[in-house]
């Protein structure tokens, strides 16, 4: 696959003609690019956990994420369920895609990149959703209704006459609580999120080229191959915060 | 190409949706509700060594590190490694907080007993 580069320089190793690490410079940096990134990753799901080790108390995943859409409560982690098969199946066509680009298969690479395409939007989509609803319940990147010290003033407020609705919102905007929770979920599902986003861009741009013949000509398709592992890390990430964020 | 097979990447996909649905099944069943808040910990590492088995199809499979040279393989899959001490360090610090903030609590509460009862007493 990525030997093209090497017959060119044979006899001169100490140019920069060899692989020693057997692929591309491309394909090299991407694989250190995803290295960095994991540890960003890494400090960001530290400093999450070093939080939640030292909180007395934490909002109970079951009670957050249990809406989907048409239900308002009483699903746990059934629509996270759904998000994770998405991506766990946008990994797949996008691996199917590099499969067909091995056996420069123009139509078939430009199948199953679309449907990565469809389904990093999806994912992005339901995502949007979730956001919007924790948004609607009062959750902010400042802002945690699922914290245990406002139940006695959520229960005060709705014994002067509120709904449960009204009594949150009142008492998450006006009595100091721990929102690190929201605060961090927010932050980590975002610059997961971010990456989705970019993700699926890249793709477009790249079905775009597969589809005009750019890499036809080229010769090789290892632009799917790149792309590809940056799809995958994307979906590496989500396994991680799901774990952490929606079952832990 | 080594790895790259259709049949492999779908039965790839069948071990990671198996994994992801046995989350689901110790998160959800009614029945392991009593298991879940007794063994907490041990709960919560059954789903960190399975996030590790998906984690381990991901990069191996999906993005091939496993059909590499194996020096490229060392370079990306050795770093992460120190990370395991790393989190040990932080974790272990969160928890002498926790401590700390018990405690606080507690002596708050004292406090409070205290300041209740000091008229009764003189």
């Amino acid at each position: 696959m990525s030997t093209h580069s090497v017959a060119a320089n044979e006899g001169k190793i100490w140019d920069g003609g060899n692989e020693p690490f057997g692929a591309s410079y491309g394909k090299l940096m991407m694989w250190f690019f995803l290295l960095s990134d994991a540890f960003t990753f890494t400090a960001l799901l530290l400093g999450y956990g070093a939080l939640r080790f030292s909180a007395l108390n934490w909002a109970d995943p079951d009670v957050v994420f249990q809406s989907a859409p048409g239900i308002e409560s009483g699903a746990p982690l059934v629509f996270v369920g759904i998000m994770t098969f998405i991506l766990i199946m946008s990994s797949v066509t996008m691996v199917l895609a590099v499969e067909a680009g091995h056996r420069n298969s123009k139509s078939e690479v430009v199948k199953w990149m679309i449907w990565t395409v469809i389904g990093g939007a999806m994912f992005l989509g339901c995502q949007a959703w979730e956001w919007t609803h924790l948004f609607s319940e009062g959750a902010s990147i400042t802002k945690n209704p699922f914290a245990p010290e406002l139940v006695p003033y959520i229960e005060k407020f709705v014994a002067q006459g509120m709904s449960h609705h009204e009594a949150t919102l009142k008492a998450v905007n006006e009595i100091p609580h721990n929102y690190e929770f929201t605060s961090l979920f927010f932050t980590i599902t975002g610059f997961h999120g971010f990456h989705v986003l970019s993700g699926v861009v890249i793709n477009i741009i790249i079905t775009i080229n597969a589809m005009a013949g750019t890499y036809q000509r080229r010769g090789h398709y290892e632009m799917i191959e790149k792309v590809g592992l940056y799809w995958h890390f994307v979906d590496l990430v989500w396994v991680f915060v799901f774990t952490f964020f929606y079952l832990v | 190409m080594a790895g790259f097979d259709t049949k492999q990447i779908w039965k790839v996909f069948f071990i990671l949706l198996a994994i992801t649905v046995l989350e689901f099944l110790i998160a959800l069943t009614p029945a392991l509700e009593g298991l879940r808040t007794d063994y907490k910990l041990a709960v919560n590492l059954t789903y960190v060594v399975l996030t590790l088995f998906k984690a381990f199809y991901i990069i191996a499979y999906f993005m091939h590190l496993k059909f590499e040279k194996i020096n490229l393989v060392y370079s990306i899959a050795l770093p992460p490694v120190f990370v395991i001490y790393c989190i040990v360090l932080v974790l272990y610090e969160g928890g002498y907080w926790n401590g700390i903030r018990k405690e606080n609590v507690t002596s708050n509460q004292k406090i409070e007993q205290v300041e209740n009862h000091a008229p009764e007493h003189h």
